[in-house]
């Protein structure tokens, strides 16, 4: 019953019932874990659904995501603590050369809420920055946002970087924005392409396993 | 060149919630609460801008002609196009809403507030494209009194048009004198501006570039 109302509130995006709700079921010695697993991450799954089936729109996922994210914010020190779940790193940045950032930064609020450790890198971000937050900062997974085609090579640039420094096995490559496709996500060997911030959370949990992984 | 400063006049609920993916119209409770502030508080923040310059220009089997000073710039990219428009003058312009509403869109992130970043933001695009269209009518009025027909506005990236068009407008307009610059990629700063071209001509067949464009998927298309 109470997983039920978790799940709920993260459903109806209600950030404070899911807070005031996680607080009091850990005051009552339900484990941060069980919360996670039998109410949070079901709620953000279900939401997920409803996008996809058109009940849900994007104004909807992101709200439920915010409430995710509060509920996070009470679990994690218990989570933390037991060391049984860790969360994948991702990067993400607008390509240098472009300034458009509302899309990256809505991915990134998504990504939070499906459970990932989100990087941001920011906007304008070179090539370099994007292989040093692989190579320094455990980041398992990039995703990078283009809106202008002039832009867009950017993306094939970094990509060559990655093979260049032989890194490219280490490392998740997302691409998305208005005028990518799947098929130049194909064309420059990209791990998968996102058409919006819902299904970028979709494919980075398809390609990583799931945003918050258990320690084997 | 007169700047002229604009208004983008009443914006339209549904279409800021069309920008900002917020599906259909009229939207839930909530959100609709969250898209009146959203305008309200937008338009506030709008500091419409705009300029126009209109060159003589014709248009032949290979293409239209602009002549700009002592400069030809020929031809002017309508891939696939095979229409012949009776094309007499080309009239270059921009807008802008200015980067007040860009800041607060930051501001809103910053502070945890996504939803509403995402419709402020949703705002500041209709906005544009409300100070685009206000320029359009005034460059048509103006093309009108003078017995010349005018067609719809074209802006490079879309129509068939590449991105690098936008170097030509710029060149033509300066647009730094209504405060929008031009970056190497061909991104406008502010973000929220709008640049492109109307064409007029005394014969002109009714212009519509989507009927030479072949993205019949593209969400804008002007059937």
């Amino acid at each position: 019953m109470m997983f039920q109302e978790l799940f709920q509130a993260v459903v109806n995006g209600n950030a404070a019932q899911v807070k005031s709700l996680c607080k009091q079921n850990i005051a009552g010695g339900i484990s941060a874990n069980e919360l996670l697993a039998q109410g949070l991450l079901p709620g953000m799954e279900e939401v997920g659904r409803l996008f996809k089936e058109g009940e849900y729109f994007l104004p909807h996922v992101i709200m439920a995501a915010k409430a995710m994210e509060a509920g996070m914010e009470m679990l994690r020190p218990e989570l933390a603590a037991s060391d049984t779940r860790r969360s994948v790193k991702i990067a993400l940045g607008t390509v240098q050369g472009d300034l458009h950032d509302i899309g990256k930064n809505l991915v990134g609020i998504l990504m939070t809420g499906g459970g990932f450790e989100v990087v941001d890198l920011g906007r304008d971000v070179p090539p370099d920055r994007f292989v040093d937050a692989v190579q320094n900062q455990g980041v398992r997974a990039i995703g990078m946002s283009a809106l202008l085609t002039t832009t867009m090579p950017v993306m094939a640039k970094t990509i060559q970087a990655f093979n260049e420094k032989g890194l490219r096995d280490r490392v998740k490559i997302l691409v998305g924005g208005a005028p990518v496709s799947q098929r130049y996500a194909d064309e420059i060997g990209a791990d998968g392409f996102a058409s919006d911030a819902p299904s970028a959370v979709e494919l980075a949990k398809r390609l990583c396993g799931t945003g918050i992984l258990p320690v084997s | 060149m007169p700047i002229l400063h604009l208004d983008p006049g009443k914006l339209s609920e549904a279409e800021v919630i069309r920008l900002a993916g917020g599906g259909v119209f009229p939207p839930d409770s909530p959100i609709q609460t969250i898209v009146k502030r959203a305008i309200a508080k937008g338009h506030a923040l709008v500091e419409g801008a705009g300029a126009y310059c209109t060159l003589t220009a014709i248009d032949t089997a290979d293409g239209i002609t602009i002549n700009f000073g002592a400069l030809r710039l020929d031809p002017m990219p309508f891939p696939g196009t095979t229409r012949m428009y009776g094309i007499e003058a080309a009239v270059f312009f921009v807008v802008t809403i200015g980067d007040s509403l860009e800041r607060a869109v930051d501001e809103c992130f910053l502070h945890r507030d996504p939803v509403g970043g995402l419709f402020l933001d949703a705002v500041g695009s209709t906005a544009a494209e409300a100070l685009a269209e206000r320029l359009t009518s005034i460059i048509a009025s103006e093309a009108e009194s003078q017995g010349l027909r005018s067609s719809s506005r074209c802006s490079p990236g879309y129509c068939n048009w590449s991105l690098q068009l936008q170097e030509t407008v710029f060149r033509v307009l300066d647009g730094q004198q209504v405060g929008v610059e031009l970056t190497e990629s061909m991104l406008m700063i502010p973000r929220k501006s709008v640049s492109g071209v109307v064409f007029s001509g005394k014969s002109l067949h009714p212009l519509n570039p989507c009927l030479d464009c072949e993205a019949s998927d593209c969400k804008d298309r002007r059937s």
